[in-house]
């Protein structure tokens, strides 16, 4: 594979480029979006104060116009610069209620959110490519029926929804699985067997809320894909030619029907942190949807800004990684 | 007069006979008529008091209060009874926005074409690439002061991209065909062109998409309302269900678990109902999904 145009520097290169690209214009959406718009945040953070402190007006805006991380006097395009020119520096700036570094609250939380998102999107997208192609093959029989409506019921769960009726009835009414956190607080972190176990017990209900409405994108996707598929005249032909089922099935219409769901892989990673900003919450499991959540409802305006700028980075790096190896799954993409 | 029917038949022909001949779009689309049902006539039947009554909290359903109470001890059937219209607004509104959105600038990226047309499709893709629940989330923490149709503006920035997409790649595989070459070699006006030649083609996808939206909006906004970043209506299905699982604990309460439950029960039935409407629509128009050929 020496030759190949897929991995070529240039190739490469050239996809960084758009990917570079790309984040600057997300990134400066957001902006416009935050500074531009006729909200005023330090109003809404001044009412807060009011509320909290019991103080007056006039005191609470020039408190809130202090803790918002931007000074609104300064000229637009200056913000936008310092914006910049601190995100290069890798500064996500400081939270207002923690008083600690954006950048530190992103590194505790983050491994959290990808520990339970990685195998919720791994079980979804291997329980949906099986069943959706198993179903697509059967079409019209009754395991398609039973497939489709079992992906119907299950994309009508999103993940909070899921997440209560996880908590309600294995977390409550059963008690097999903890009602919340990341571990058991007395035991403390290590690389010991008790450690991880907590760990994995009390991954075991965000993950279900997770992928629940996952395993139904993927199963429904999967079977259009696949009914698409079959419908192609070179599986006609292998029929013809006297295939086995199964060969066919496997290799002549799976592996093409998964390609359109690769490239669907990075949004995938988008809609999972939406859903884990309400499952994390319902579970006060420490990952960065918590965090979001709790900057939401806090009026940390520093902190909602960084969090939203890494989730719009992490999409962006994952799109980029799938557009790097996709050349490698789809020999089409490789001849363009 | 004759010319209205005309109209009329048409719609129904196209668009209100298919659904009713698939069962999915048919159960769907019952499911959906019986929640406006619900929203128009509902309260008119069902009174709602908001008055606080403690000595009533957490009642079991019973004949009286058929879903039983909350912690407030205030009519858990009578508030959802309440809340079903600002949850169906909040699903219609968006994605009408939306789809308005959606379709004038997808067909303008699609049918100019040019630097322009690649700038629009630019904007687009940078839209896509912003996860939109969470910008939804932002958006709403800057916004406080919001009223629905604001609040439904919001929400539908982050909801119009992904359907315009589909939309430029339709119209611009739609342009290059005969009968649109054909109309621009006799110099009609574009504004012809594309009412009149493209869009209609374009309709039953269109549709589609709208019905794909709706289900989007409809969790979107539960989501919105249950971490208590929109505020009209303590009714609304998703600031319930904020009030039963954060401010009041009602889930880790065994014997207060009718409380969620019935909420949940009505949010799933309504997002079940947008999904059935959803895939038997995506049937109809597209023959090569159907099951049964």
């Amino acid at each position: 594979m020496s030759g190949d145009k897929g991995m070529s520097l240039k190739h490469i290169l050239k996809k960084f480029g758009i990917f570079a690209l790309f984040v600057w214009a997300a990134l400066s959406l957001t902006f416009i979006l935050v500074h531009l718009m006729p909200g005023d945040p330090a109003y809404i953070l001044a009412t807060m104060y009011m509320q909290q402190w019991d103080v007056k007006f006039e005191e609470a805006y020039k408190m809130a116009q202090d803790s918002l991380a931007w000074d609104p006097s300064k000229p637009i395009w200056i913000r936008y610069l310092e914006y910049f020119a601190n995100l290069l520096k890798g500064d996500l700036g400081e939270s207002i209620v923690y008083r600690e570094s954006i950048n530190k609250i992103v590194a505790k939380s983050i491994p959290w959110t990808i520990f339970i998102g990685s195998i919720a999107l791994f079980l979804a997208y291997m329980i949906g490519i099986y069943l959706g192609s198993y179903a697509a093959w059967r079409r019209g029989g009754t395991s398609d029926t039973s497939i489709f409506s079992l992906g119907i019921v299950l994309s009508s769960f999103p993940s909070f929804v899921m997440a209560v009726l996880v908590l309600i009835f294995l977390g409550v009414k059963f008690r097999i699985i903890p009602l919340g956190g990341a571990y058991s607080e007395w035991i403390s972190p290590g690389f010991t067997f008790e450690f991880i176990g907590s760990v994995l017990y009390h991954a075991i209900g965000p993950v279900i809320a997770l992928s629940a409405e996952n395993i139904a994108i993927y199963i429904l996707g999967m079977r259009n894909s696949a009914v698409s598929v079959i419908q192609e005249d070179y599986v006609n032909f292998a029929v013809m030619r006297g295939l086995k089922n199964q060969t066919i099935s496997k290799k002549y219409v799976r592996r093409p029907a998964i390609l359109p769901l690769i490239t669907n892989l990075a949004a995938s990673v988008g809609f999972l942190f939406g859903g884990a900003t309400l499952a994390e919450t319902i579970f006060r499991y420490p990952g960065i949807g918590y965090q979001f959540g709790t900057a939401l409802g806090m009026r940390d305006y520093p902190l909602i800004v960084g969090l939203f700028t890494v989730q719009i980075l992490a999409v962006l790096i994952a799109m980029f990684f799938i557009e790097l190896i996709y050349p490698l799954v789809d020999p089409r993409a490789r001849e363009r | 007069m004759t010319n209205n029917t005309g109209i009329f038949k048409k719609i129904y022909m196209t668009y209100i006979r298919p659904i009713m001949l698939n069962k999915k779009s048919l159960l769907g689309f019952l499911i959906l008529v019986g929640f406006f049902i619900m929203a128009i006539v509902g309260p008119l039947m069902v009174p709602l008091s908001m008055e606080s009554d403690i000595s009533k909290r957490f009642l079991p359903p019973s004949k009286k209060h058929i879903l039983g109470t909350d912690y407030f001890g205030i009519d858990i059937f009578a508030q959802i009874i309440h809340g079903t219209g600002s949850v169906l607004i909040l699903a219609f509104l968006p994605s009408v926005f939306a789809i308005l959105m959606a379709v004038s600038i997808g067909i303008t990226a699609g049918y100019l074409g040019g630097i322009f047309g690649r700038v629009v499709n630019g904007i687009i893709d940078v839209f896509m690439t912003v996860p939109s629940f969470p910008a939804m989330l932002l958006m709403a923490a800057i916004f406080k002061s919001v009223n629905v149709v604001f609040a439904a503006f919001l929400m539908s920035i982050w909801m119009w991209a992904g359907p315009a997409k589909m939309i430029r790649a339709r119209v611009y595989s739609i342009r290059s065909m005969e009968f649109v070459e054909a109309a621009e070699l006799l110099k009609m006006p574009k504004s012809h062109i594309i009412f009149k030649e493209i869009t209609p083609h374009l309709m039953p996808y269109i549709f589609m998409q709208f019905v794909n939206m709706i289900k989007y909006s409809v969790g979107a906004s539960q989501g919105l309302m249950f971490l208590g970043l929109l505020k009209f209506n303590p009714c609304h299905w998703g600031a319930m269900l904020n009030i039963a699982v954060t401010q009041t604990g009602s889930i880790y309460l065994p014997f207060a678990i009718h409380y969620p439950l019935s909420i949940i029960f009505f949010i799933v039935l309504l997002l079940m109902g947008c999904t059935l409407l959803s895939y038997g629509v995506e049937e109809i128009f597209n023959p090569k999904l159907r099951t049964y050929e």
